[in-house]
């Protein structure tokens, strides 16, 4: 591995070391979560008919996301 | 270890922005240097010679359309090398980690049964107890990818390291069971919003803690309240009446109740075949169930007619059964004969069951094995058919019954 360039200390980091701590798998599932529990929420509230069809569909799309993520991610590192 | 010259640049002769390297084949690589998510549309955009953000455009705008590019830009993150620092090619993440290659799978596996689930017959759904195999088999599939896509990290050696470890897992199994049945229970209970409003919360936590390095651990929690939440939402499941198991015996339509038999959770058996029945009866009956087994019993020459819905599971009269998601039926719908059953039972998750059978024992504990070994599904179709037939008058008469 070439070593990266020194940073002095007290020098914020730059746009693309911040890009290095961004967690895919985190954001990715979290926006799937915020997404998945907004249908809960309307379902639960009845403005929404969630059917088995749609929540199943819905659950295997946010896992299988969130495992696809989460190899993709470890192998980035 | 990639064995492919064509990957390989000798050491000494890296590639710089002086010497391009024309005898060297053009491949396409995922940038590294150039990259929002993968560097696929990096990648693409040197290999073509273009700016990289009219392939990110196409991307995100394809999403809209079918998800194509979507897949697209999954199988190229899959399958196409990244450009490593040191100029070198690496291999295809499939190619580098089994247990990428087992998560990739996994995950189109889960595409294919999702689009099954849509379509109403979902293949895994379809054999054996119903139950056992789908939400059970998805729960394993995804284990087994934990397990392996885990496996090769580092493991505690020393004998108290792994205890530590085994009881970690434990508790944080007893932990996950007893959030899923607190989710289950609001959302049967009509609480569930509070509960929705969690996993939004933690959806909000992952986001915000995706910049700062991640928080992968709350991926759990959240998936074990959303996912009863959501199988209990939308099957419509109801706790109302209670749990255990209840039978009655009514003995006169009167002492039918007027809003019908309830169960939140068990098994709720209704005997019928002590009733008055005359030639000319007909007799409403409602029953709603939870979670659990209906069974519903009626003389033999008792035509059974009505509305019949399971949120999932199985729904069986007179010998004629249906199964799967969102199961409705109205047997002999608009049918005369007498005496009638007329039904309006509901099961949310679980097994409805006319039984038309003069013998059968439905004492408390006659389960549901030997109940099926008791009855037969052809004599039951027989007489209902018989007892439904539109000519009542060519009916034979019902022989003098003395209960059970």
């Amino acid at each position: 591995m070439r070593p990266g360039p020194v940073r002095p200390t007290g020098v914020p980091p730059t746009g693309g070391e911040v890009r290095d701590r961004l967690d895919v798998v985190s954001l990715g599932a979290g926006s799937g979560l915020i997404a998945v529990g907004g249908l809960l929420l309307l379902d639960q509230a009845g403005s929404l008919e969630l059917t088995i069809g749609l929540a199943g569909a819905l659950m295997a799309g946010l896992i299988g996301m969130i495992l696809l993520l989460s190899g993709l991610n470890d192998d980035e590192r | 270890m990639n064995e492919d010259p064509t990957n390989q640049i000798p050491a000494g002769d890296e590639p710089t922005q002086e010497q391009p390297g024309p005898e060297k084949p053009r491949r396409l690589l995922r940038s590294r240097s150039d990259r929002m998510l993968g560097g696929v549309a990096g990648g693409l955009a040197g290999y073509f010679g273009v700016d990289a953000l009219i392939f990110r455009i196409g991307f995100g705008v394809s999403v809209f359309f079918g998800g194509l590019g979507a897949l697209a830009y999954l199988a190229l993150l899959l399958f196409v090398p990244a450009e490593e620092d040191d100029g070198t090619v690496g291999e295809a993440p499939i190619q580098r980690s089994r247990g990428l290659a087992v998560a990739a799978a996994i995950g189109v596996f889960i595409l294919l049964a999702s689009w099954g689930i849509f379509d109403g017959d979902p293949f895994w759904f379809g054999g054996g107890p119903w139950f056992f195999g789908g939400p059970l088999f998805l729960i394993a599939l995804v284990a087994a990818a934990f397990y392996l896509l885990r496996r090769d990290r580092d493991e505690p050696t020393s004998p108290s390291g792994i205890l530590t470890t085994i009881a970690i897992a434990i508790g944080s199994v007893i932990a996950v069971t007893v959030l899923a049945l607190v989710a289950a229970w609001a959302g049967a209970t009509g609480n569930g919003e509070p509960i929705a409003g969690v996993v939004i919360a933690i959806g909000v936590l992952l986001v915000i803690a995706a910049f700062r390095g991640g928080a992968r651990w709350l991926i759990v929690p959240a998936l074990a309240l959303a996912i009863p939440l959501s199988a209990v939402a939308a099957a419509d499941v109801s706790f109302d009446g209670g749990v255990g198991e209840r039978s009655h015996e009514p003995a006169a339509d009167s002492a039918l109740p007027d809003d019908g038999y309830k169960l939140g959770i068990g098994r709720l058996m209704v005997d019928l075949r002590d009733l008055q029945w005359r030639s000319d009866s007909i007799v409403e009956l409602e029953t709603d169930l939870g979670i659990g087994q209906t069974v519903i019993a009626v003389p033999a020459d008792v035509c059974v007619t009505g509305d019949l819905h399971a949120g999932a599971g199985l729904i069986e009269v007179g010998g004629e059964e249906e199964e799967g998601f969102d199961v409705s039926t109205r047997p002999v719908d608009g049918t005369t004969a007498t005496p009638r059953l007329v039904l309006d039972s509901e099961v949310d998750l679980g097994h409805l069951w006319v039984v038309n059978d003069d013998d059968v024992n439905l004492d408390d504990d006659n389960h549901h094995d030997r109940l099926e070994d008791e009855t037969n599904d052809g004599e039951m179709r027989d007489a209902m058919a018989a007892a439904c037939a539109p000519d009542q008058s060519d009916r034979p008469a019902s022989p003098q019954r003395e209960g059970k």
